[in-house]
């Protein structure tokens, strides 16, 4: 089932509002306790909110998940932490405002605050991948990935900062769009590295993905670095001509051997498309996921610095008995990988280490950023595996943090730059996929998008 | 021996907005019940994202004009990163690196010019209320916008230090950056301190103490006296001079007059400066900063050369005029329609600031046709000095109306009249009389009171004097 099927479906009264969301909760329920990929299933929510609603978009009465780090008014918001266990926003982020009356089935499930690639560091437990369940669903919007894979939901908004999007996506077969920085608002995002994150979306296929993207883009003035750009319909795939392509040379140490036959014969397909296909040897990307994983941890040491344990999380009743008791409670609340995050950050952020660290880190970015900008004065598009192996299995690298981190490999590059970039489901192997992603020239989602569509058609349909 | 103190001022204002610094909560909180000015971006609740506020923007481009600040068109927000319970965010959004003013200068009456490195703007944190048992948080002042104003160590005194500061109070309060009202915190000062001892041709230096947290005039000063006192007995105790990271910082208990220590350098923050990656850099145009700039009708410096220039003023008039923006509004527009500028400007100082500073009035509520009528009327011989007087404080504060007041004061036409009471009291005064004739020239006063208090105050004395003189000359003397 796509959204413009279920459209059809319920324009012409071929089902009920009621019956959707009777099927898709019921649904919601069962699936959801082998898969855990729902944090929260939001059934009052949505049944209040949809009562009395009528099709205003083509959203409406349509099931999506909503990654639980962004908030909504009236259900919990965790960011897959204990640490906001129970907490209930004030106030609804713009991107969910913008989706106007779907009906939102549950908060998908995450690392927490988004910090992970499996989804196994959430503190509401791991999500399974439903192509198959000993492996991860990737992260951190696995929980997303896993819904709307297993046809919980028909669309997902997950966070993308370093590749929570197109990661996900790709280990559950499905297509996974990263705007460009500043397209969708960040407002009630509950933020991870600010100058990297965006929401993004997960869907089945192209078309889904440019139907949710049409709802969500937009200025926000609530977001000060939410750009002005002139409004585009998504949906009709601009005409593509003469279109050059550029091929990522990479290090092919780590890089599993499915992958790089499936990014082969992605190659093979564009060549058959007849558009022209450029190698393209970058000097700096290299660096890109150092550079990551150093600003990254150094936003996040400062943006978690608010869950002091003064304001959020529960206070045990009649108070702590000592202000060392309280710093012990507050910090055992947080999960492993957050404790690390912020360390590293606080690290790089001090006195005599901001130089070498966070400065140096940020220089290499604007020349990664440069350097981009002159590559894609040749180029239109740029390909490259999304992930460097096919789903890894549940528990395999939860212990080796820089092994995980290495899964960020390929995804991290357009968060630095700020470019768009979606992955879509390559070659299939028994049930997993491979995913092709493909960067995009900054607010040139609709040309993106139509290359997508092309490709997608010719690749496996 | 020889002992100079050297100064530096941080001066924290609150900018007069309507809303914070990033969010459009209400700036306007004083004396509102706790955390009614409150939303998810100044509570810093998650996802929660900062917009700048423009007219916070504006007063600080205002603040750099009247302060002789270099206005820069490409300044950029920081987090300054420290945990407090105030601090909702776990940081302050602030300008570190990059300031919006920089290198400014104010001159003292000495003609000594004071260096001021830079201004920058920030956000202002929680209240917190200290019980016992428990702290109690009031976030209606988190997010209002400040500026940080820091002086160069160029302070050689407490005087001069409490002119500096003195000055720049009243710069802004003229222009409209902030109201300054230290009572209500919108005005605070930390004064970094230390000495520089000559001692048998050699030159010492204090290690630099910063207090912390002032907020009156007269603690900065107190501080600054205290603190001068306990470096020298330190230094001569122990003879520690100045060396990297030696600076510490103290309170300042207002009830014990005393600065208290509360850190040293070891044990100081590391505030992790970094870029806010919420914000765009703040990059300005010529034209918004020209605006901003013409919002000011005019600088205090202008408004003090012009009083004395173009209205004659003596230079202690003038400084009294403009030490508040609606003294010199009021004394504008009264001189409109009242030419005699020096007079005018004497009855302001004196009888309008004495009567509205004895009873805290806001001369902005004076009536301005009062005080141009009584004037007039006195110009004219209508009523007296002394009555003209009374009149402006009866209608003050009793209400009263002018016009009447005037009419029921005004110095009898009637000259039969005065001359017949005049020939009254000199007859029932007759010892006074005798006494002016031996050359008492005292007692005169005393006559003149007695015709004035027999006509009801409706007559001018100096004419009563200059009447009874007449007679006396006349009839007496022979």
């Amino acid at each position: 089932m796509s959204i413009s099927s279920l459209v059809k479906d319920l324009r012409d009264k071929r089902i009920s509002s009621e019956e959707i969301l009777d099927t898709y909760f019921k649904k919601a329920y069962i699936e959801n306790k082998e898969l855990n990929c729902f944090i929260s299933i939001s059934e009052e929510y949505t049944r209040k909110k949809l009562a009395n609603s009528k099709i205003e978009s083509e959203l409406s009465f349509i099931p999506g998940v909503i990654k639980d780090n962004i908030n909504v008014k009236g259900t919990i918001s965790t960011a897959g932490s204990k640490v906001l266990e129970n907490y209930r926003s004030p106030y609804t982020a713009t991107v969910v405002k913008n989706l106007g009356n779907f009906a939102l089935i549950g908060k998908g499930n995450m690392d927490s605050f988004a910090f992970g690639s499996s989804t196994e560091n959430s503190g509401f437990g791991v999500t399974k991948n439903p192509l198959d369940k000993n492996k991860v669903p990737g992260g951190s919007s696995g929980g997303v990935a896993a819904a709307v894979a297993s046809d919980l939901v028909l669309f997902g908004i997950g966070t993308d900062t370093g590749g929570s999007v197109r990661q996900p996506a790709a280990f559950c077969g499905l297509v996974g769009l990263k705007p460009t920085y500043g397209l969708c608002s960040r407002f009630g995002l509950i933020a991870m590295g600010s100058s990297f994150d965006v929401p993004g979306i997960i869907t089945k296929n192209v078309t889904d993905c440019s139907i949710v993207l049409n709802s969500i883009a937009g200025f926000d003035s609530n977001d000060s670095t939410s750009i002005k750009v002139a409004k585009k319909d998504y949906t009709k795939f601009p005409k593509l001509d003469n279109v050059k392509v550029g091929v990522m040379k990479f290090p092919q140490d780590g890089v599993s051997r499915e992958v790089l036959d499936s990014f082969d014969s992605s190659i093979d397909t564009l060549k058959k498309m007849n558009v022209e296909l450029i190698d393209i040897d970058f000097k700096y990307i290299n660096y890109s996921l150092a550079v990551y994983y150093i600003l990254v941890p150094a936003e996040i040491s400062s943006n978690m610095s608010r869950y002091d344990g003064i304001r959020f999380g529960d206070h045990p009743k009649g108070g702590y008995s000592s202000i060392s008791d309280f710093y012990k409670d507050a910090r055992d609340k947080f999960e492993d990988e957050v404790k690390r995050r912020i360390m590293i950050g606080t690290y790089t952020l001090s006195q005599g280490y901001f130089d070498a660290y966070y400065n140096k880190a940020t220089q290499v970015r604007n020349l990664i950023k440069m350097e981009f900008s002159d590559v894609f004065k040749d180029i239109d598009f740029l390909i490259s595996p999304t992930t460097p192996t096919l789903p890894f299995d549940i528990g395999k690298k939860i212990n080796d943090p820089l092994e995980m981190y290495l899964s960020d490999i390929f995804t991290v590059t357009a968060n630095l730059i700020g470019y768009p970039a979606i992955s879509i489901p390559n070659k299939k192997f028994g049930n997993l996929y491979s995913g092709l992603q493909i960067f995009g020239r900054p607010f040139e989602e609709d040309r993106l998008l139509s290359l997508s569509y092309l490709i997608e058609s010719k690749l496996w349909r | 021996m020889e002992i100079k103190t050297i100064v530096g001022l941080e001066i924290h204002v609150q900018l007069k907005t309507e809303t914070k610094m990033f969010c459009s909560c209400s700036a306007k909180y004083f004396e509102d019940d706790a955390n009614t000015h409150l939303c998810p971006v100044c509570l810093g609740l998650p996802g929660s994202l900062p917009v700048m506020n423009k007219s916070a923007i504006v007063q600080a481009i205002k603040a750099g004009k009247a302060l002789n600040f270099t206005i820069n068109l490409k300044s950029r927000f920081d987090r300054k990163n420290y945990m407090y319970p105030d601090l909702f965010k776990g940081y302050q959004i602030t300008q570190f690196e990059f300031p919006i003013d920089t290198d400014g200068h104010v001159v003292l009456s000495s003609g000594k010019r004071i260096n001021i490195y830079r201004a920058h703007i920030e956000e202002d944190t929680a209240k917190s209320i200290h019980d016992k048992e428990y702290t109690l948080l009031d976030g209606n002042k988190a997010g209002v916008p400040l500026l940080e104003i820091v002086s160069s160590p160029e302070l050689f005194s407490k005087e001069e230090a409490k002119e500096y500061a003195k000055k720049i109070y009243n710069t802004l309060r003229f222009i409209g950056v902030s109201d300054c009202d230290m009572e209500k915190g919108q005005m605070r000062f930390d004064v970094n301190v230390n000495l520089e001892i000559t001692k048998n041709g050699n030159l010492y230096k204090t290690p630099i103490c910063e207090v912390k947290n002032l907020n009156s005039f007269r603690s900065m000063e107190r501080a600054i006296e205290y603190e001068s006192k306990r470096q020298l007995d330190e230094f001569e105790e122990n003879g520690i001079v100045l060396a990297k990271g030696n600076k510490t910082t103290r309170g300042w208990n207002d009830n014990l007059s005393k600065t208290f220590f509360q850190r040293d350098k070891e044990e100081s923050d590391d505030y992790r400066y970094f870029p806010e990656p919420d914000l765009p850099p703040l990059i300005l145009s010529e034209a918004f900063i020209k605006d901003a700039i013409s919002s000011i009708d005019i600088l205090p410096t202008d408004a003090y050369n012009s009083l004395i220039n173009k209205y004659s003023l003596s230079k202690d008039i003038a400084e009294l005029i403009i030490e508040e923006r609606d003294y010199y509004d009021f004394f504008m527009s009264t001189s409109l329609k009242y030419k005699n500028y020096i007079n005018l400007s004497n009855w302001i100082t004196t009888e309008i600031l004495g009567i509205i500073k004895e009873h805290s009035l806001n001369i902005s509520d004076i009536d301005k046709y009062t005080l141009i009528k009584i004037l007039e009327s006195i110009d004219k011989k209508i009523i007296s000095v002394s009555s003209g007087k009374e009149i402006l404080r009866s209608v003050i504060l009793d209400k009263t109306n002018v016009d009447i007041l005037i009419e029921k004061n005004s110095i009898s036409s009637d000259s039969g009249k005065v001359d017949s009471i005049i020939n009254k009291v000199l007859v029932s005064h007759k010892d006074t009389v005798e006494k002016y004739l031996e050359g008492k020239e005292g007692v005169l006063g005393f006559l003149i009171g007695q015709v004035v208090r027999e006509m009801d105050g409706r007559v001018d004395p100096k004419d009563v004097r200059e009447k009874i003189l007449v007679v006396i000359n006349k009839i007496y003397k022979n």
